[in-house]
């Protein structure tokens, strides 16, 4: 047996196992964030563009995000994860960087509502698309992200390929054809980063996992272990890989999806210490008068300025890569969500000043978690706040209350009367609720 | 070269069919030929049925030609069905040839969708086959000794260009889509016939889709094939992207001749065709004719 057979094999004998309590309440937790981030962005003009394209190219068969047009199901895998990722709010497993829920979510969502699934199931199917996609990109980290691939496009064909894959019920050599074809069409270039390409990346990865697994279904498969082949999938995206983590014994006795985060703010996670620093200070001082402000000092770890150094913004989309941004519009405002990370917001001439007087220091004492804002004002004081571990951090995760605080704001947008409820029905996802259960509380009738 | 990628899309949307010579033009019209004739001698192979059976059945809101029982099938998936028959006819064969399953499938169906005439259904064809060769000569041979499929890499840049030709879209289009097609184009080397016949048929769709959701108005980053987290840096740091440019548009890679097939008279007179839909004819006819053995 492969290593990719034996992997394949594990998830197959996990899905027909009851889930660990905690592990099931995780990706409840997940789902939610997920649905409500997707729900959120579903009408943008971005999503327009998709949905305009999957009518000219893809067949007519379901309607998701509450939007009245039909797609197949391949298109409304695409919408879903593009919409889940598109605010960049959605979840982050922060060793690898993996935004997981949203290419595991699109290719569940939108087959769940072509076929009858079993609410267990469902559970199973996004819980062990999350943990199997984490436990590739752990294997190829850290060097597969910073040779510049974006590890939730590359990892979430294989998160999406294993849920549509247990949703099938795909049998262990099924779902290990499923892998290989999945492992053939990884997509997601960082230099796409601040553009649609970046959500397109989770989006293509649920239609393509999606793909895999219905192909599979249909025999297709290929005589060659892709992944661990010494010219496959880790040896061509990662100069170091270990197959440890993809070792059948480990799984199971750990689950690494308890390690997922959900994200405060719609932004490059990097960025969260700082952002949380300078809405800090403009609580603790009171909203800032920008023309008082000399320059703005940011201590941070080195990555903020790698991932999200870029110092002009001139869209909502580029703003959640640009940290001075979210510094910014935090001291400004003292929040740092959807409507700060506006258009609007992003070429505001008194955001764009502050921005220009804010500066990112680097250094090594800072860890990733860490950030500190210094507020230097034109009458020589200084003001200053330092975050040690970030709102949303795994030392500091979201509670429950939070999540549901976010996810009532991002659905209330679009469906203020059904927020409530459809946080309360999909917290019962697998036990009885299914989502088809969910999507009835948002389909437009 | 910071504006490699708009320089290539510039040049594509400029592309006329004047500059072509008629080795050029004959080699296009002998690969329309080549693939749609291939494609049809393998409408009831064992992938074509899979494909079918997972994606056919499909009904939307235009439904065109394809290979397998379904018979129609929405672009997307006709597109996947040509490129992956054809695919299993020319797997033997060198990378020039290999490369047509993943450029006209495209190019043929976008000529379908946009009402394109024959003059540019060709030039798609020839510019599509001119910027795959240069981009898999850019890549250089550590691309493809490391493990990645040219077909699925080089081969969805070209086909992207053919397709947004045939869409007639305009050079900052044709940089989005290429944007799009980059961040798609991970082919990795497969070793069974199947899936490999299929990675062709998916890079083909993918680059339709590509320069369809550029069209629909969805933007790409400004350097996707040069930059330093782009297509180049990740699949072949060694390479050189900017022989892609040099001269393109003007000097045309000489191609090994390409017998005719089936279609010879179908697309003799193909460049002074208001549009495809003789061509369309003639595939329908082959396929009746296969079919009815």
């Amino acid at each position: 047996m492969t290593p990719l057979e034996a992997f394949a094999a594990r998830i197959v004998e996990l899905s027909r196992e009851t889930l660990p309590e905690e592990v099931a309440h995780e990706t409840r937790r997940c789902f939610l964030n997920v649905l409500g981030t997707a729900l959120g962005a579903g009408r943008s003009h971005e999503i327009d563009a998709l949905f305009r394209t999957g009518a000219v190219l893809g067949g007519a068969e379901i309607s998701v995000l509450g939007r009245t047009e039909v797609l197949d199901r391949y298109f409304c895998a695409n919408a879903l994860g593009f919409a889940a990722h598109f605010d960049d709010f959605d979840d982050t497993h922060l060793e690898t960087v993996i935004h997981p829920g949203a290419a595991t979510m699109g290719a569940l969502y939108a087959l769940g509502l072509c076929m009858e699934v079993p609410p267990d199931r469902a559970l199973a199917g996004m819980a062990l698309g999350v943990e199997a996609q984490l436990r590739i990109g752990l294997a190829m980290t850290p060097s597969h992200y910073d040779i510049g691939w974006h590890i939730t496009g590359t990892c979430g064909v294989v998160g999406a390929a294993v849920g549509a894959g247990i949703l099938l019920g795909l049998d262990a050599g099924e779902l290990a054809h499923a892998l290989q074809i999945a492992l053939t069409m990884p997509l997601g270039q960082r230099e796409a980063f601040g553009t649609p390409i970046k959500p397109y990346h989770a989006g293509k990865a649920a239609a393509n996992g999606l793909l895999s697994a219905t192909l599979a279904q249909q025999g297709v498969s290929d005589p060659r272990d892709l992944l661990t082949d010494m010219h496959g999938y880790f040896a061509l995206l990662s100069d170091a890989w270990s197959i440890d983590w993809i070792d059948p014994v480990d799984m199971g006795r750990r689950w690494v999806i308890l390690d997922n985060t959900y994200k405060p703010f719609p932004c490059g996670i990097v960025a969260h210490p700082a952002i949380e620093a300078a809405t800090k200070l403009s609580l603790e001082f009171g909203v800032l008068d920008p023309a008082s402000v000399e320059q703005v000092l940011v201590g941070c770890n080195p990555l903020v300025v790698e991932l999200m150094g870029r110092r002009v913004a001139k869209t909502g989309l580029e703003a959640r890569f640009c940290a001075i941004h979210g510094v910014a519009v935090g001291l400004l405002t003292g929040r740092a969500g959807l409507a700060e990370f506006s258009d609007v917001m992003a070429v505001d001439p008194i955001v764009v000043s502050l921005r220009d007087r804010t500066v990112l220091m680097p250094d090594d004492l800072h860890t990733r978690q860490a950030a500190t804002v210094a507020v230097h004002l034109r009458d020589g004081t200084k003001r200053m706040f330092h975050v040690a571990e970030a709102e949303g951090s795994m030392e500091r995760p979201l509670s429950d209350a939070q999540l549901r605080e976010k996810f009532v704001a991002l659905v209330s947008a679009r469906f203020p009367e059904r927020a409530e409820q459809l946080w309360q029905l999909a917290m019962q996802l697998g036990e009885g609720v299914s989502f088809a259960d969910v999507d009835e509380l948002v389909r437009v009738q | 070269m910071n504006d490699l990628s708009a320089s290539i899309a510039s040049v594509c949307a400029g592309a006329s069919i004047s500059s072509l010579g008629d080795a050029t033009i004959e080699h296009a019209v002998c690969a329309l030929d080549r693939v749609l004739s291939l494609a049809v001698t393998r409408h009831d192979d064992p992938l074509v049925m899979r494909i079918d059976a997972a994606l056919g059945g499909q009904s939307g809101a235009r439904m065109i030609e394809g290979i397998g029982p379904s018979r129609k099938f929405v672009p997307g998936v006709a597109v996947m069905t040509i490129a992956a028959a054809a695919a299993l006819e020319l797997s033997a064969f060198a990378y020039s040839e290999r490369v047509l399953s993943v450029i006209v499938p495209p190019a043929f169906v976008a000529a379908q969708l946009s009402d394109c005439d024959g003059e540019g259904l060709v030039l798609a064809v020839a510019f599509g086959c001119e910027v795959a060769y240069r981009v898999r000569l850019a890549l250089g041979e550590s691309h493809e000794r490391r493990g990645w499929d040219p077909v699925g890499t080089a081969g969805r840049l070209g086909a992207t260009c053919a397709v947004a030709i045939a869409l007639g879209l305009n050079g900052m289009q044709i940089h989005d889509a290429l944007g799009f097609a980059c961040t798609m184009a991970a082919g990795i080397r497969v070793a069974g016939d199947e899936l490999r016949a299929f990675g062709a048929g998916k890079a083909a769709a993918d680059a339709l889709e590509a320069a369809t959701l550029a069209r629909e108005g969805l933007i790409g980053p400004p350097e996707p094939i040069a930059g330093r987290r782009g297509f180049f840096a990740l699949t072949a740091p060694a390479g050189d992207p900017n022989r892609i440019l040099e001269g393109l548009g003007e000097r045309w890679h000489d191609f090994e001749r390409l017998a005719p097939l089936s279609f010879g008279e179908d697309l003799a007179d193909i460049v002074d065709e208001p549009n495809c839909q003789s061509l369309v004819e003639a595939f329908h006819v082959r396929i009746e004719r296969e079919i009815s053995g």
